[in-house]
């Protein structure tokens, strides 16, 4: 019996062995959560045309509508806004004051935050390319937001590294293009897309048009002689400025909205109408597209309504005095009657929040501490009270999303190609042209005001700091008058140089040997 | 003893017995009973009457009769494993006797890997603890059980919560990414180490939908994956510390391993049954309180501040402190029984455990069941073994976080509370939409006695009362083994099993909790989370031995296959008509999804498989030449089809000088080891890392890659040396170990950057740089006095880092980790991982004090410099025995030196300017010349020395022996855990590591808001019958 057994229990174990170490050789992947591929290759075809552009338009989102990434990098450098420290709140390991100091080195956060954002956008656009090539519009545009992302890139770190979209071995550090070659490919990238785009309209509201791509190469060619190094623009430059202008114009598409309806028309909750829009990120009310962790388009506000205004704030943006003083009071830039769902919910108004505060019954608003909340026009960097420094309500606060309010933000407007133009004629030398521009946009604005009669540098960015303000251009624009490295209130000390162009974020530096640290970092 | 029945000796001495009563009439009969180390008696202890041949032996329940010649007689007791005992007779007639184990007997046979050996044949570096000296009193988890206990290993537990989740390092932490835990094994068992718990683990949250951590309350932490083991079934832990021991286990090896061995019945003798009870009471030690501002101080120092002291007083007077803290009862019971024969044995055991925290409400509930068993059969040719347990865990958890905002979680909450703030409104009122009654809590944006509440407050009672939050775990741990002995020399086993875990957490914000700001619009918030681990193994060795002439050979060969599946999914809903909490939390219907647009829900199923072949073969010659090597040969799904495979190879060399002529007879041992070794890291790395990686954008449903393919990808290595040497000396009263270790890690798993542009802005890759850990471990045994019934016995353990992780060949890159939460600290972060730097270096301004107008001032123009590690210098344990008669004594001694810890809780909330704003800080700060204005910056000011001295244990236990017929023993005891505690910290505990991880890089010794540690004291019993 136990012969037999053994006989028989021998064999068995013997292949139960064999059979397990045979049979549990696969040690393939099992991840069923997402698709996984050898390459990271996106075919013709294999994404919806119609969801294709979303993920960039994310990326673009991301870094331009909360309160970091691009529009800390344009804003926060700016004479327009800052950042005051107010004791126990906003130092944030010094992120914030670095920049209004332009005292930001390779390791500062925003700086990777812009640069990843950016490229993340670039790689996404590729993938677009790669996916909707059998459609051409949607290649079109797809190319369009990577030229768009390219400008940015070239603008804040004068260099920028390239993949082509056939290009998926992301492992291997790509070459770089300088800011001349990226310069020259933004440019003829937007020439061969605009056949294939089609006139802005309601149906690729939100989409990049022709008239996006006019407006783009408009401000490119505005800038291009800082991107090349030069003193002075061309009149060739300036020519296709107005030329890309002119484009526009003639589609009839675009004009002015009522002065008095600035705010209302242009920033409101429903602003996706607004005659002047060129180009705008559209936003959903609860969902601004931007990625978990990440503050949505009401950080607009957000970032500078007092904590115990409704809705509570951060307590932190203001607006620097000297840029706050150089306001006509009656300008409608300036301060803006609310919507009434707006003022009955926040008792604030549109422009500029300053003095005594109350809340929506009227009822006086008090600092945390228990003292009166009266929002001064003065407020230091550091060392700030609460109630220091006025705050800016730009952008609807819809009461119901204050994170994330349905306001679309208009990445490109008309009021901006009428300050291009009346620039470039400047630039040319044609100054009683600039003038007629330039008082067109002030009549419609502020028309209490009498027309400028003389044009100059400061006439010119003083106006695009009125009608521009918190739309994430300001440090170009300054870079281009030349006042960038400048003093202003709470800016004491000239900027070196080299702080036109920002650092390339040491991480960057680190994992692309191509990559060169810019010249003062 | 287990041949004792065919013994001759038996038969012999009962002979000798019969005669030498008969001789000698002057003789006295001496009667008693044996027991072991737990109080139970003990069969077959032989017993002579020294010089002469005169002897008995111990009956099954350990009792004994001796006639011996006189006064002047000496009796002695001895048994296989225990320290033999003389007793000198005098004019005693029962001498009851208590047998103390002999850890140090060489012919202890250890576990190692695969196998078991004798302790005289170890080449490499381990440790044992068997459960005489695991330490007593509260035990949540296996690793408390050897705290302090083993030169070389740290255990720091994240916090006071029970339960919390813990650091093991064994030598140092050697990896950038949370992957410095050792492999636990279980009978065998190699466990997935990964959390466990739903809570730990967020599944794919897409948007800002209703993930828990978004209503400002922060992430809560891991929970001890461990828990589910109760720690009286556990016999004996052994720590596998060089790559010598470890490189069985190949890449898996290189932080260490845990091997833990269960009880199992005894093979002969009846069966018996024990049980064992304790209560225990647990509060927040006296003087670790933090001296904040009470009410009476308040209103003057709010107005230094700056405020108003008018709205800042609102009348009451409340110790925030005192409301939150209690005393935590835990009860746990614990019963068993086993039996066998020769053939078989088996024991089944259950427990329950209650443990409440020292923080109202949080509790834990643990019921564990456990059986093994074994049968031999087939003329002992084959032998099946079996394990089962099962453990259900119930937490319920408190609001705290690792990364509260400023406003805090619950502890943040109430360090910050306005101590004039009543806990509940005097009257009802209104303000615009809130309104409240009489008696509810004073709670954020509402009004009392005419002053405004500030948005930021938050009352720590509705944050205990409205948050409910519960975790329930389910572990399941079961193998069967086959063990075949096809001839003599060669034996075959075959070991399956499966550990497996499912866990589900709900969390429900009851619509009445106000948090201030955007929360309080979406009116109650359910989340509930699940997390399912699956980890098959089966595994196939060989194992050859021989013995030819003097030399000793054993051979082993295997393949082992395991896989880990780990899937989780949650949803969470909004808006609940009805404050009623079941309504909330045990049925959702009444929700609302939050935004069509928004995805409150998410699913993840990620499985990962590791194959292995591994041999190793051991050779001793003369029992003097020990040699050890070990290959391993692993291969993982989650590594690039370049680089699957791993070799992880080992050598060591043993030579037992104690058997050499030259070497004096007073060293019963005396062995120099060295060993050498590479082993492998993956732990923490998630499946999926080598391919690209296809995801469906959450926001606008498009097909989105989330990950580059890096075929490239390889392990982690860690060289390992080590030189050491064991003596024992003074017939085994004294005895030590000494080692010299060195390991060197490379190819470091991380997700690094990916130079742009690239669809993410991290991948796993690997990082050319190294971490060095060296130092020297020393443990020492002795026996201190052994005289009259009184026996003191020592054990102290020592480790000294040479090199406490320091990093080399990073270049000019560096990584910051340690992120730092509170107000004004966006973006701020404490540690930085460069060149020539420790993991865990802290990187900051250096405080020089406040200046006349009291502004904060920092040395070196207040650039940020590296100021110190969290790493320690030496881990210094000390463990003192005392026994007498029937009682015994026993303490244990941790202590910590070198290490600094970042106190995050005083740097966010203990500022002037937080009074300004109508918050509470300590005595300290109130009373300075601090200005209001003042900003709360990273710096020196808030690192602390982190050494300590504490007194971790002290028991006091009295054997009553038997106890009428039923009980065959019956051991009393009294237990202090964490009785004293010497520190300049000035937080709750410097023992804390509150996961501060930044993109995954972890973070050592920063405290933040923490659960505090609890003293405990426990009554215990433990019977067997």
């Amino acid at each position: 019996m136990k012969e037999n057994m053994k006989r028989i229990l021998k064999p068995i174990c013997l292949c139960a062995a064999a059979i397990l170490i045979v049979s549990s050789c696969d040690i393939d992947e099992e991840v069923k959560d997402s698709v996984l591929k050898e390459e990271a290759i996106i075919e013709v075809g294999s994404v919806d045309p119609a969801t294709a552009l979303g993920p960039i338009l994310n990326s673009i989102a991301n870094t331009i509508q909360g309160q970091d990434a691009l529009y800390a990098l344009q804003e926060q450098p700016s004479d327009e806004l800052m950042p005051p420290v107010r004791g126990t709140d906003w130092y944030d390991f010094g992120v914030w004051t670095s920049l209004d100091q332009h005292q930001w080195d390779a390791s500062h956060i925003q700086l990777l935050n812009a640069w990843n954002d950016l490229h993340q956008g670039v790689t996404r656009a590729n993938q677009a390319i790669v996916a909707v090539a059998n459609v051409p519009e949607k290649k079109a545009q797809a190319r369009f937001l990577r030229a768009y992302l390219m400008w940015n890139l070239l603008d804040l770190f004068g260099k920028v590294p390239f993949r082509p979209e056939s290009d998926v071995d992301y492992l291997t550090p790509p070459a770089v293009k300088t800011r001349q070659e990226a310069l020259q490919f933004v440019l003829s990238e937007l020439d061969a897309v605009i056949p294939d785009l089609k006139d802005y309209g309601p149906d690729n509201y939100g989409s990049p048009s022709k008239q996006a791509a006019y407006f783009l190469l408009a401000r490119i060619y505005l800038n291009k002689f800082i991107y090349e190094g030069a003193e002075t623009a061309s009149n060739a430059d300036m020519q296709k400025v107005l030329d890309n202008i002119a484009l526009i114009d003639a589609s009839g598409l675009f004009n002015l909205a009522n002065g008095a309806d600035y705010f209302k028309v242009n920033f409101g909750l429903h602003n996706e109408s607004s005659p002047e829009t060129i180009w705008a990120l559209k936003n959903d009310a609860g969902n601004n597209a931007t990625s978990p962790g990440k503050n949505g388009f009401g950080s607009r506000y957000m970032a500078g309504l007092h904590y115990n205004h409704n809705p509570g704030g951060w307590n932190g943006f203001v607006t620097i005095a000297d840029f706050y003083n150089k306001f006509d009071k009656n300008d409608y830039r300036f301060q803006g009657t609310a919507s009434d769902a707006m003022k009955q919910n926040t008792g604030l108004n549109f422009g500029f929040v300053v003095g005594p505060q109350k809340d929506k019954d009227g009822k006086d608003l008090k600092t945390r501490g228990g003292q009166p909340l009266v929002l001064s026009v003065d407020c230091p960097l550091f060392g700030a009270t609460e109630e220091k420094g006025v705050r800016i309500v730009k952008y609807e606060i819809d009461f119901s999303n204050t994170g994330t309010p349905a306001t679309d933000f208009p990445v490109f407007r008309y009021a901006d190609a009428l300050l291009m133009k009346a620039e470039a004629h400047w630039r040319m030398g044609n100054n009683a042209d600039a003038l007629t521009e330039l008082n067109e946009l002030r009549s419609n604005r502020n028309p209490s005001a009498a027309a400028v009669t003389t044009i100059g540098p400061t006439t010119i960015l003083d106006e695009r700091g009125f009608e521009l303000y918190q739309e994430v251009i300001r440090r170009t624009d300054q870079i281009r008058f030349g006042t960038f490295l400048g003093t202003w209130t709470n800016k004491n000390n000239p900027s070196d140089p080299n702080r036109t162009v920002f650092p390339i974020p040491q991480t960057a530096v680190d994992s692309n040997p191509n990559l060169t640290q810019n010249d003062g970092y | 003893m287990t041949k004792f029945y065919l013994h001759p000796s038996r038969y012999l001495t009962v002979l000798f017995l019969m005669v030498f009563s008969v001789a000698w009439s002057q003789t006295r009969t001496i009667s008693g009973k044996v027991t072991g180390e737990d109080g139970s008696g003990i069969p077959g202890v032989n017993i002579l009457e020294k010089g002469t041949a005169n002897g008995t032996v111990t009956d099954v329940q350990g009792n004994y009769t001796i006639s011996v010649a006189g006064s002047g007689s000496t009796i002695v007791f001895t048994f296989v494993g225990y320290k033999s005992q003389e007793v000198a007779v005098g004019n005693q007639t029962s001498i009851p006797i208590n047998l103390q184990p002999d850890v140090t007997a060489l012919s202890e046979v250890v576990v190692i890997g695969y196998g078991q050996q004798e302790k005289k044949d170890i080449t490499g570096a381990m440790s044992t603890v068997s459960s005489e000296n695991f330490n007593k009193g509260v035990i949540t988890s296996p690793d408390q059980l050897f705290q302090g206990k083993v030169a070389g290993v740290q255990i720091t537990s994240s916090s006071g919560d029970p339960g919390a989740g813990v650091n093991i390092t064994i030598r140092g932490a050697s990896s950038f990414r949370s992957g410095n835990n050792p492999l636990i094994v279980v009978d065998g068992f190699p466990l997935d180490g990964s959390p466990t718990n739903a809570a730990s683990t967020q599944p794919n949250s897409s948007t800002n939908g209703a993930g828990i951590d978004d209503a400002g309350l922060g992430m809560t932490a891991n929970k001890n994956p461990l828990s589910f083991l109760n720690p009286d079934d556990i016999k004996s832990v052994d720590i596998l510390k060089d790559a010598s021991a470890t490189a069985i286990y190949g890449s898996r090896g290189a932080n260490g391993v845990i091997l833990i061995t269960t009880k199992k019945g005894q093979q002969k003798g009846r069966g018996s049954v024990s049980y064992s009870a304790y209560v225990s009471a647990a509060a927040l030690p006296s003087g670790r309180k933090i001296d904040l501002l009470n009410a009476s101080e308040y209103p003057d120092r709010v107005a230094a501040a700056g405020a108003n002291p008018t709205a800042a007083n609102f009348g009451g007077a409340t110790d925030w402190q005192d409301q939150v803290f209690r005393t935590g009862i835990t009860h746990g019971h614990s019963l068993s029984f086993g039996g066998g024969d020769d053939k078989t044995n088996y024991r089944a055991s259950l427990s329950y455990q209650d443990q409440q925290g020292i923080v109202e409400v949080s509790d834990m509930k643990r019921i564990t069941a456990r059986i093994n068993g074994v049968h031999t059969f087939i003329e002992d040719k084959l032998k099946l073994d079996f394990q089962l347990s099962a453990a259900n865990t119930s937490n319920a958890n408190v609001p705290i976080s690792n990364n509260a905002g400023f406003q805090g979680s619950l502890i943040g909450a109430l360090l910050q509370a306005n101590p004039t703030m009543p806990i509940r409104h005097a009257a009802g009122g209104t303000n615009g939409t809130r309104t409240w009654q009489a008696g509810d809590y004073t709670q954020a944006n509402e009004s009392e006695n005419g002053q405004g509440i500030s948005q930021d407050f938050r009352n720590p009672l509705a944050l205990l009362e409205y948050v409910h939050d519960r975790d329930q775990n389910m572990r399941l741990l079961g193998n069967i083994g086959v063990t075949w002995k096809i001839t003599k020399n060669l034996e075959y086993r075959l070991n399956a099993g499966i550990d497996n875990s499912s866990s589900v957490r709900r969390v429900f914000y009851d619509p009445r909790l106000r948090l201030g700001g955007t929360f309080d619009t979406f009116n109650g918030r359910v989340s509930i989370y699940h997390r399912y681990l699956n980890s098959p193994l089966i595994e196939n060795y060989l194992t050859y031995n021989t013995n030819i002439g003097d030399a000793k050979f054993t051979a082993l060969v295997g393949h082992s296959f395991q896989t880990f599946s780990n899937q989780g999914d949650f949803f969470g809903a909004q808006n609940f008509p009805t404050s009623d909490f079941f309504l909330g939390y045990d049925n959702v219907t009444g929700g609302k999804s939050p935004d069509p647009n928004q995805n409150p829900f998410g699913s993840d199923n990620k499985t990962s498989k590791l194959q292995s072949f591994f041999g190793r073969v051991n050779y001793s010659l003369n029992d003097k030449y020990l040699v050890t090597a070990t290959l391993r040969a692993d291969g993982s799904s989650k590594f690039g089809s370049d680089n699957r495979y791993g070799y992880f190879p080992s050598f060591a060399f043993g030579w037992r000088l104690s058997e050499e002529s030259f070497i004096p007879d007073a060293f019963q041992d005396l062995k120099l080891r060295a060993g050498w070794g590479i082993t492998g890291n993956q732990l923490g790395i998630p499946a999926g890392v080598s391919k690209a990686n296809y995801t469906v954008d959450p926001v606008t449903h498009a097909l989105t890659i989330q990950t580059a393919a890096n075929h490239g990808i390889k392990w982690e290595q860690t060289q390992q040396l080590n030189l050491g040497f064991d003596f024992t000396l003074l017939e085994g009263r004294l005895s030590g170990t000494l080692d010299y270790f060195h390991k060197n890690t490379k190819d470091l798993l991380l997700q690094l950057n990916l130079a742009q542009p690239a669809p993410t802005q991290f991948a796993w890759q690997n990082l050319p740089a190294n971490v060095v850990n060296s130092g020297i471990e020393f443990s020492l045994d002795g026996v201190i006095m052994d005289k009259n019934g009184f026996r003191f016995n020592a054990n102290v353990n020592y480790t000294y880092y040479i090199d406490q992780a320091v990093v080399k060949n990073l270049g000019n890159s560096f990584y910051n980790t340690g992120a730092i939460n509170g107000q004004g600290l966006s973006n701020a972060y404490a540690q930085r991982i460069a060149n020539n730097q420790t993991l865990g270096e802290f990187y900051m301004q250096e405080y020089t004090g406040l200046d006349e107008a009291g502004h904060q001032t920092f040395a070196n123009d207040s650039r940020l410099t590296y100021v110190g590690s969290s790493q320690p210098k030496s881990i210094i344990g000390l463990t003192l025995n005392f026994t007498y008669k029937r009682w015994d004594l026993s303490t244990v001694f941790n202590a910590r030196y070198g290490a600094m810890v970042y106190n995050n809780t005083a740097n966010a909330l203990y500022l002037k300017g937080s009074l300004a704003n109508g918050r509470n800080v300590t005595k300290e700060v109130g009373y300075s010349n601090e200005a209001a204005i003042e900003a709360p910056i990273v710096s020196t000011r808030y690192l602390e020395k982190g050494d300590f001295i504490r007194m971790s244990n002290l028991s006091l236990g009295y054997n009553f022996g038997s106890v009428g017929r039923a009980i065959n023993s019956l051991r009393l005891y009294a237990t202090g855990q964490n009785v004293f505690l010497i520190t300049k910290y000035t937080g709750y505990d410097p023992e804390v590591n509150v996961d501060k991880n930044m993109n995954g890089i972890p973070s050592v010794g920063i405290d933040y808001t923490a659960f505090p540690r609890a003293r405990t004291f426990t009554l215990g019993l433990n019977a067997t019958f």
